[in-house]
């Protein structure tokens, strides 16, 4: 039953041009460039391996607006982490499939005992990116909201730690996109 | 002489209504929630001895007069839902992998303790279809492994203390028991368990049924006594037996 099969193509790279939001709190222009310093900082920072540099930041914001975006559009922008080392193919692919899901291994003709739980709250469901009006930076903050509450339920496994720091990845990636 | 005759039918239809609701399994549902059985601690005690001990006194020398409660007190251990999923071992992952959203929920409306539901084969090959066509999409290369069920049971007692289970199917070795504490969530709750099932051996997995199990001891304290009831749900897959007191959640 082991079936080797190829990785399909990436969908097509359909962008557009970010739309120019304008701020509705106005702040002084000192505290602004403190802000946008500090939060640039934050991303290059957290993309500790220096992958992607100011630079293709610049790059990328030109091409993908984050509160705006299309399926396809998303799926793209997650090709290029991909394609740049931000994402490993592993990364990505958990975090195209928040679906996706893991127990813990057992042998053949085995049993796995998973850790049981008491259901105090109902979980929240997964929404699309659709249902988000095509905000990404919403889309991905709910998912690691969603990954955060099955972790307290249940201990988390290493496939859901991995998700959760490629979410935290893609998260501030997304909010590099707006400095 | 008729008199005599009338006390002895009389106390024959009471001894008759006193076993019914340790035969009653389940009730049928007239709200969204479903209805349960309810059991006294009464009733229980007799449930206990018309069921080698199903349900048991936990507590040694008591005797069934002294588990009389003197009111009512709402006791349940149910199956609520029956969740499967087809799972696989996918390259480069040690833990095996299952979509959440290719399963099969079995939604109870009457709430049974010992609960079964079952899929067709039909049902069943068309599940595991769905898997490779969600493994495929996503370029992985993958063995199929088996199944995860998750059972979501209802326990309800004055006061909950534990579920013992474990894990058992067709040509499957017994999991090991594990504890579920059941403390400190107030009289009423629902605890799900999941659990990873390997394909069994010896069975054509094509046609032939075979089941999964999770199911074992509920604990709970009712008025005096710590009494205990088993609890089970179960599911069968290429089987063509029908799903009764429940449907099939979309």
């Amino acid at each position: 039953m082991i079936s080797s099969i190829t990785h399909l193509s990436p969908v097509a790279q359909n962008c557009t041009k970010r739309a120019v939001g304008s701020s509705s709190k106005p702040v002084s222009f000192q505290e602004s460039l403190q802000s946008s310093r500090a939060a640039r900082d934050r991303v290059e920072t957290r993309l500790s391996d220096g992958k992607l540099s100011a630079e293709e930041l610049a790059v990328l914001s030109e091409k993908y607006d984050p509160d705006h975006m299309t399926q396809e559009q998303y799926d793209a922008f997650l090709d290029e982490l991909e394609s740049k080392g931000i994402l490993s193919k592993e990364d990505k692919m958990l975090v195209k499939n928040p679906e996706m899901r893991f127990g813990e291994a057992f042998e053949p003709h085995g049993i796995s005992p998973g850790r049981a739980y008491i259901e105090d709250d109902a979980l929240m469901q997964l929404k699309s990116l659709q249902e988000y009006d095509g905000n990404a930076s919403l889309f991905v903050k709910a998912m690691l909201a969603h990954e955060s509450a099955l972790a307290e339920r249940t201990p988390p496994l290493k496939e859901d730690r991995q998700r959760m720091a490629a979410l935290r990845v893609v998260s501030d990636v997304l909010k590099g996109l707006r400095i | 002489m008729k008199k005599r005759l009338s006390c002895v039918f009389l106390t024959l239809m009471l001894m008759f209504v006193n076993m019914a609701p340790a035969y009653a399994a389940e009730v049928s549902a007239t709200k969204d929630f479903g209805e349960m059985l309810e059991m006294s601690d009464a009733e229980m005690a007799a449930f206990s001895a018309d069921n080698n001990g199903s349900a048991v006194m936990a507590e040694s020398g008591d005797s069934l007069d002294s588990a009389l409660s003197p009111h009512d007190v709402s006791v349940h251990g149910a199956v609520y839902a029956m969740t499967v999923y087809p799972i696989a071992f996918v390259e480069g992952h040690s833990n095996y992998v299952y979509f959440s959203n290719v399963k099969r929920t079995f939604q109870f409306t009457s709430y049974y303790q010992n609960a079964r539901a079952s899929l067709t084969p039909s049902s069943t090959q068309k599940l595991l279809q769905d898997l490779r066509a969600a493994l495929i999409r996503n370029g992985a290369t993958y063995q199929l492994a088996g199944w995860r069920l998750e059972v979501t049971f209802l326990f309800e007692a004055p006061s909950p203390q534990s579920f013992e289970w474990s894990a058992t199917g067709t040509n499957l070795p017994s999991s090991p028991t594990n504890t579920l504490s059941l403390k400190n969530h107030g009289t009423s709750l629902r605890a799900t368990i999941p659990c990873g099932f390997g394909f069994p051996s010896g069975v054509d997995l094509n046609a032939e049924r075979y089941n999964i199990e999770i199911g074992g001891l509920y604990t709970f304290i009712t008025d005096r006594n710590t009494l205990s009831m088993n609890v089970s749900g179960m599911f069968s897959l290429n089987s063509n037996i029908a799903n009764t007191g429940g449907y099939w959640a979309a």
